[in-house]
């Protein structure tokens, strides 16, 4: 790419804000423009994992069966569908950050940026497993987990729970950038289990072989990345 | 526990909202339209270089769209189709409101605290050189580069917002880049 290719390409244009064009064009659409295929056809079918998105903080969110667009308007989320579920038992309870740990075990990752965490634990996962949990006094304070774990497939509960979710590269591997979180769930080994916020409401999630990487604190973007690229 | 119900949440995928979309799902076709407002806008605001204009193309393109999603095949990356759609309704409005006089658009005020202030004047005039000078580029240039560079669209979505052959966009670049060079120059 040439000099000027790079410079019209940082050229960052103040553009004018976009319009709320959903709520016109669905305006629109409601009034008189009839939904293009009137045939029935079979709804897509969902395939829901049994693990039941906890909203649970005393049941401020009641969610009925055929209350989707109510739920998905108060949680400011069009595109993620909500249906009711039975919870099982024991999935969405804070696992807790665990054991202390007198040090770091050998072999446990460790985020170069960050360097001798001043505290450890042992963190027990849904499947029984156990993860070792980083915290970080900074200021800020971070906290670091490593999990044999992945987000998939319930990222989407994640999504529901935050406010906003962006999809980041970390070197090639898949991850979250997460604001206004109250957790995440995700999957170990045959296992579910979910993890609440605990030093503040930003997450970064990445997933590198295998390996669950989640940067949590009142940090920039680009320094959780940095963070979590740096964990070996 | 029996009697005890949390909700289950996931997004749905893009080929999933459009599949519910077809069969008159507005919450999903909703979700489309935010998904894609900013792209939609911008390169109707591109075209026209009047944000009113820009605002009731890409409203008449997404009204237009819903109409046809039924011929949108399955599978394919729904962006360029609705780019192609938006595109032509900015140019419809374009033409009908005549040529105007100048790209609308502004490069921000360059960051305080990035640097000497000096500097940050020094950048910031040069990129409101840089965007005055595509500015006088003919239309043809000054879109190719906007697709590519500003809205930094594929060479297929904008051989698709263009309407023109992913190859032509190719020739069109280099071209528009060297037109763009001399009109720095000059």
């Amino acid at each position: 790419m040439s000099d000027l290719e790079r410079a019209l390409r940082e050229l960052d244009v103040a553009w004018p804000e976009t319009p709320d064009l959903a709520a016109a064009v669905m305006t629109r659409v409601a009034a008189r423009e009839a939904p293009p295929r009137r045939a029935p056809r079979r709804r897509l079918i969902l395939a829901y994992a049994a693990v039941a998105l906890v909203v649970l903080a005393g049941g401020t969110l009641a969610v009925s069966p055929d209350a989707r667009s109510t739920v998905l308007r108060w949680l400011g989320l069009g595109s993620v569908e909500i249906r009711r579920a039975p919870l099982e038992p024991g999935l969405g309870r804070e696992l807790g950050l665990g054991q202390p740990l007198a040090e770091v075990p050998r072999g446990a990752p460790l985020p170069r940026a960050l360097g001798t965490p001043d505290a450890a634990y042992e963190t027990m996962l849904a499947d029984g497993s156990t993860a070792v949990s980083l915290l970080y006094r900074g200021p800020p304070r971070v906290l670091v987990q490593s999990f044999r774990a992945t987000v998939e497939p319930f990222i989407e509960k994640t999504v529901a729970m935050s406010s906003q979710v962006e999809r980041v590269t970390v070197d090639g591997a898949r991850g979250y950038w997460i604001t206004g979180a109250h957790g995440f769930a995700y999957r170990s080994g045959a296992a579910a289990g979910f993890e609440e916020q605990r030093l503040a409401d930003r997450t970064l999630l990445v997933e590198r072989d295998g390996l669950l990487i989640r940067v949590e604190g009142a940090l920039a973007k680009e320094r959780a990345v940095a963070i979590a690229r740096s964990v070996e | 526990m029996a009697g005890v119900y949390g909700a289950v949440a996931r997004a749905l995928t893009e080929g999933e909202l459009v599949a519910l979309a077809r069969d008159g799902d507005g919450d999903a076709y909703a979700a489309l339209v935010r998904a894609h407002s900013d792209i939609a806008f911008r390169t109707a605001m591109l075209i026209t270089q009047d944000a009113a204009e820009a605002e009731e193309a890409a409203q008449d393109a997404f009204v237009k769209a819903w109409r046809a999603l039924p011929r949108f095949r399955t599978g394919e990356p729904l962006r360029p189709w609705l780019l192609k759609i938006v595109a032509n309704e900015a140019r419809n409005r374009r033409r009908s409101a005549g040529r105007r006089a100048a790209l609308a658009l502004r490069a921000p005020r360059p960051a305080a605290e990035e640097g000497s202030a000096e500097a940050a004047v020094l950048a910031g005039e040069s990129r409101a050189a840089l965007l005055a000078a595509l500015g006088r580029l003919r239309d043809e240039d000054r879109l190719v580069l906007g697709c590519r560079y500003l809205l930094e669209l594929s060479e297929a979505e904008t051989a698709a917002a263009l309407g023109v052959r992913r190859g032509t966009v190719k020739s069109r670049t280099s071209r528009a880049l060297q037109r763009l060079r001399e009109v720095m120059g000059a």
